[in-house]
C-alpha cells in the first residue's frame, strides 16, 4: 500500500495528465468546450509550475542561516542576505497592504525597488561575460585543426558583418554574415533542432510511461 | 616581452584593454553608417503590413541581465505599432519583463499610462502571465482563464478590447522579445502550433545576438516571419522608424562600441593564435 | 557644477543612480581581485533575488487563482474550487520532511505529466515535422515573376537550397551513434561536421556580440545616467575606485583568521556556498601554507 502510494499514484498521475494533453490537443477541434476546458486545468498548472520555486528559496535561506549560526565562512556576508531578504520582505508586504489587488509585483515602490537597485546589480554581474569571452579569445581559442579554423572564421565574418564597422569597411562582409546566417548555419541548427526534438519527445514518452523517474526526486 | 610570453598575458590586463576600447566610442561617437539586414527588415514589412486596428501582442520574455538588447527592441516596436494605430495586447511570461514593460509603456505612452484615454479599447496591459510555457498555451487557449486581472489590478473583463481578444484565434501578430525560455519557440510550439500555424499566428520575435542562431531554422520554415537581432537588430530597426516617422535613433553610439569590441576581439584572437605558433615553432625547434 | 547643499532634492532617483554606479564598480572590482565590497554586493544581490522569487510566486497564486472576472470567475467571485492548486502547491513543503516526503511527488507529477503531455504535441509540429517540411519543399529553381521556373544564371538559384539539403542530411548522420562512422557514412558525418563547425561558429559571433552588448549596456548607464543636469553617474567612478582600493588593502592587512569550522565537522547541511560563479582568481594556488586563507580571506 505504502509502495503505491509514494511511487505509484504519482506515476499515473503523471500519465493521466500527459494523456490528457494529448487527447486534448490530438482528439478534440480547438472550439470545443472540452478543449476550452483543458485551458482551466492547465490555468491551474500555471499555479503549481510558478511555485515550485519555493523549494530553492527555503535551501537558499537555510542555508544563510545555518552558516550565520555556526559562524561559517563568510558568516558576515550571509547576514547581508538576510538583511537584504528582510527589508525587501517589508517592502512586499508594504506592497501587499497598500496594492488595491493585494499583489506585490504590480505595486509601485516593490516594482522601482526591482528596476533601480535589483536590476543594476543583475545587468552587472551578467556583463561580466563580456570581460571572460575576451579573455577566452586571447587565451583558448587556438586555431590548432580545420575543425576550429572553421569555427574562427565564421565567428570572425560574423563579428564583422554584424557590426557597421564590417559594412564601412567592406559592403560584402553584411552580405556574407547575413549567408552565414541563413545557409550554413540554419543547416545545422535545423538538424540540432531536429535532434533535441526527437530526444525530447522520446523522454516525454517515457515519462508518461513511469520509465523514466528522476522527475520524482531521490527514495526516501 | 617576447612574442610567445604576449600570448600568455595577464587577463587582467586584458579587461582593462576591454573596459577602455569599448568606453571610447561611447564618450566620442564615430558615427558609423548602419546596413539594414535582411531579417530586420522583415519585421518592419510584416509590421507595417497590418491595417489599423490590428491587434499585436507584445511580450516581454527577458529580463534585465539582456536589457541592452531587448529593450531597445520593444520598445521601438511598440512606438511602431502605436504610429501605425494598431491594438496591443502586452504582457510578460518571465515575472522580470513585468516591470520592465511597465517602464517602456510610461516613456511610450507617458508617465500618466495607464490613465490615458485608449487604455482598455486601443492597449491594455495585462502583466505577468504565470506558468512559463504552460501558462503561455494557457495564454493562447483562453487569455482570461491564463489572468483574470490586468498588471495594475482592473478585471480584463472591463476593457472593450479584451472582449474582442479571447484568444491567439484573435489576433494578427504576436511580437516575442525574448533572451530564452519561454521564448520564441515556445509561442511557435504551444501557440502558433495550436492555432493554424504562421498564416494564423505571425510571430516576429527579437532576441539576443546568443538566440538568433537557433531562430534561423523557424524564419527559414516561415514560423518566425522576422527577427531583430540583438543590439544591431534594435539599432537597425531604430533607423528604419527614424526615417518613417523620426523616432529617436539611440543606439549609434552603442553600436560604434560593438564595432570597436569585435575589432577587438578578433584582433585578440589573431595576436593569441601569432604567440601560440611561435611558441609551438620554438619548441619544435629546440627539441 | 556642484549644487548647494539646500538644493540637493530628496528624491530616491538620485540615491538609486548614486547605487547603480557604486554596486556596478563594486561588481566590475571583482575582475581585478574578489574583494569584500564585491562579495558584500553579490549577498546582497542573492537576497534581493529571494525576495523578487516569493513575489511573482505569491503573484502568480494569486492573479491566477484568486482574481478572475465576470466571464472566467475566480475564488474572488465565489469560485471556491480555485483554491486547489494553491492548496496543491503547498505540498511543495513536504520536500522537507522525511516521514512524508512523498506527498511532495504529487505536484511535481502533475506539472511533469502536463508537460510531457505538451512537450510531445509542441515539438513534433513545430520542431520535427514542420523543419523537415521546410527542408523537403526548399525551391531548387527560381522562379519569375510570372511563376515560370528559372534553372540557369550565377549563383545557380537552387545552390544555397542544396548546401542547406546536405547540411542536415551530413549533421543528421553525424549524430548516428549507432554505427561506426566508416565509408560512405564516415564521409557523410566529416562533412556533417563542417557544418556543425560553422553554426558553432555563428553561435560563437552571437555570443560575442551578445556579452560586449552587456557590457556597453552598463557603460552607458555609468557615463549617461544623470539626475536633472546637475549630477553625473560617472562623477562617482573614481569614489568608487578608490572605495575598494581601500577596502582590499585594509582587508590584505587584517591578520589571518582561521574560521571555525574544525569544531563540529557535523553533517553537510547543504553543499556550496554562495557566489560561486567564476571562483578562478579565490581558489588559487596555495602551494606550501596550509593556511588557504592568504588569498581568499575570511
Amino acid at each position: 500500500m505504502s509502495v503505491v502510494v509514494k511511487r505509484y499514484i504519482p506515476l499515473a498521475i503523471t500519465f493521466v495528465m500527459g494523456i490528457l494533453m494529448v487527447i486534448a490537443t490530438y482528439f478534440l477541434a480547438p472550439d470545443t468546450d472540452l478543449r476550452k476546458g483543458t485551458s482551466y486545468i492547465t490555468a491551474a498548472v500555471d499555479v503549481l509550475v510558478a511555485t515550485a520555486g519555493i523549494i530553492g528559496l527555503v535551501v537558499l535561506l537555510r542555508h544563510h542561516g545555518l552558516n550565520i549560526s555556526r559562524r561559517g565562512k563568510y558568516w558576515k556576508y550571509s547576514m547581508i542576505t538576510i538583511i537584504a531578504v528582510i527589508l525587501y520582505l517589508l517592502v512586499g508586504i508594504n506592497a501587499i497592504a497598500t496594492h488595491e489587488k493585494h499583489l506585490m509585483y504590480a505595486q509601485e515602490f516593490f516594482s522601482w525597488v526591482y528596476n533601480k537597485v535589483y536590476a543594476h546589480m543583475d545587468a552587472t554581474i551578467f556583463s561580466l561575460l563580456a570581460f571572460f569571452i575576451a579573455s577566452a579569445a586571447y587565451r583558448a581559442f587556438r586555431l590548432r585543426s580545420l575543425e576550429s579554423s572553421i569555427l574562427l572564421v565564421v565567428g570572425s565574418l560574423m563579428l564583422l558583418g554584424r557590426a557597421p564597422i564590417g559594412g564601412a569597411v567592406w559592403e560584402g562582409f553584411p552580405t556574407i554574415a547575413t549567408w552565414l546566417l541563413n545557409v550554413p548555419n540554419t543547416a545545422g541548427n535545423r538538424a540540432i533542432t531536429i535532434g533535441i526534438a526527437i530526444g525530447a519527445i522520446s523522454l516525454a514518452v517515457r515519462q508518461l510511461l513511469g520509465v523514466e523517474r528522476g522527475y520524482l526526486g531521490p527514495e526516501r | 616581452m617576447t612574442l610567445p610570453k604576449i600570448s600568455q598575458i595577464d587577463r587582467r590586463y586584458l579587461y582593462i584593454l576591454v573596459f577602455i576600447f569599448v568606453s571610447i566610442p561611447l564618450l566620442s561617437p564615430l558615427k558609423l553608417p548602419i546596413p539594414v539586414s535582411e531579417h530586420t527588415r522583415r519585421v518592419y514589412d510584416v509590421t507595417q503590413a497590418l491595417p489599423t486596428g490590428s491587434v499585436v501582442i507584445e511580450s516581454f520574455d527577458f529580463g534585465p541581465a539582456t536589457i541592452t538588447e531587448n529593450r531597445p527592441q520593444a520598445k521601438a516596436h511598440i512606438a511602431h505599432a502605436k504610429h501605425l494605430g494598431l491594438k496591443m495586447v502586452v504582457v510578460a511570461f518571465w515575472p522580470s519583463g513585468a516591470p520592465i514593460a511597465d517602464e517602456v509603456l510610461k516613456e511610450v505612452y507617458g508617465a500618466d499610462f495607464p490613465s490615458i484615454s485608449g487604455y482598455g479599447t486601443n492597449i491594455v496591459y495585462i502583466g505577468y502571465v504565470p506558468g512559463n510555457e504552460v501558462g503561455m498555451q494557457t495564454f493562447g487557449d483562453n487569455i482570461m482563464a491564463a489572468k483574470g486581472i490586468d498588471h495594475y489590478g482592473t478585471q480584463l473583463g472591463n476593457f472593450p478590447l479584451m472582449q474582442q481578444v479571447r484568444s491567439a484565434a484573435d489576433i494578427d501578430l504576436w511580437a516575442e522579445w525574448t533572451s530564452g525560455t519561454p521564448g520564441e519557440q515556445q509561442v511557435i510550439q504551444f501557440v502558433q502550433g495550436r492555432h493554424g500555424g504562421s498564416s494564423a499566428v505571425p510571430i516576429v520575435a527579437g532576441g539576443t545576438a546568443v538566440s538568433v542562431p537557433g531562430m534561423m531554422p523557424f524564419y527559414q520554415t516561415g514560423q518566425i516571419s522576422g527577427i531583430l537581432n540583438g543590439l544591431a537588430g534594435a539599432g537597425e530597426y531604430e533607423s528604419l522608424l527614424n526615417v518613417a516617422f523620426n523616432y529617436p535613433y539611440a543606439q549609434g553610439p552603442s553600436l560604434d562600441a560593438q564595432s570597436v569590441g569585435h575589432l577587438l576581439i578578433i584582433a585578440f584572437v589573431i595576436i593569441g593564435n601569432i604567440g601560440y605558433v611561435i611558441s609551438k615553432y620554438r619548441g619544435g625547434k629546440s627539441s | 557644477m556642484i549644487p548647494p547643499v539646500g538644493d540637493i532634492p530628496a528624491d530616491f532617483s538620485l540615491y538609486a543612480a548614486i547605487f547603480g554606479v557604486f554596486a556596478t564598480i563594486f561588481i566590475y572590482s571583482f575582475l581585478w581581485k574578489e574583494n569584500p565590497l564585491s562579495r558584500a554586493v553579490e549577498h546582497l544581490f542573492i537576497g534581493l533575488a529571494a525576495v523578487y522569487t516569493l513575489a511573482f510566486m505569491y503573484d502568480a497564486a494569486v492573479s491566477v487563482a484568486f482574481w478572475g472576472s465576470v466571464e472566467e470567475p475566480k475564488m474572488a467571485e465565489g469560485n471556491i474550487i480555485w483554491i486547489l492548486p494553491i492548496l496543491i502547491s503547498l505540498m511543495y513543503f513536504f520536500f522537507f520532511t522525511k516521514k512524508y516526503f512523498y506527498l511532495y511527488r504529487y505536484p511535481v507529477a502533475i506539472v511533469a505529466g502536463i508537460m510531457a503531455g505538451m512537450m510531445i504535441c509542441g515539438m513534433i509540429q513545430s520542431n520535427f515535422v514542420a523543419q523537415i517540411q521546410g527542408t523537403v519543399t526548399l525551391p531548387l529553381v527560381g522562379e519569375t515573376p510570372e511563376g515560370k521556373p528559372v534553372w540557369g544564371g550565377w549563383p545557380p538559384p537552387g545552390l544555397n537550397s542544396i548546401i542547406i539539403i546536405i547540411g542536415v542530411i551530413t549533421v543528421l548522420t553525424f549524430f548516428f551513434f549507432t554505427w561506426e562512422h566508416k565509408g560512405p557514412l564516415g564521409v557523410s558525418t566529416k562533412i556533417g561536421r563542417y557544418f556543425l563547425m560553422a553554426t558553432f561558429g555563428a553561435g560563437y559571433g552571437g555570443t560575442v556580440m551578445a556579452r560586449i552588448s552587456l557590457l556597453i549596456g552598463r557603460l552607458r548607464f555609468l557615463y549617461e545616467t544623470s539626475y536633472q543636469d546637475w549630477f553625473w553617474a560617472w562623477y562617482l567612478i573614481p569614489i568608487a575606485i578608490i572605495c575598494v582600493i581601500i577596502v582590499a588593502l585594509w582587508e590584505r592587512s587584517r591578520p589571518k583568521s582561521t574560521p571555525p569550522m574544525t569544531s563540529p565537522a557535523k553533517p553537510t547541511s547543504t553543499e556550496v556556498p554562495p557566489s560561486k560563479p567564476s571562483e578562478e582568481p579565490a581558489a588559487k594556488p596555495a602551494p606550501a601554507k596550509p593556511a588557504r586563507k592568504r588569498k581568499s580571506e575570511g
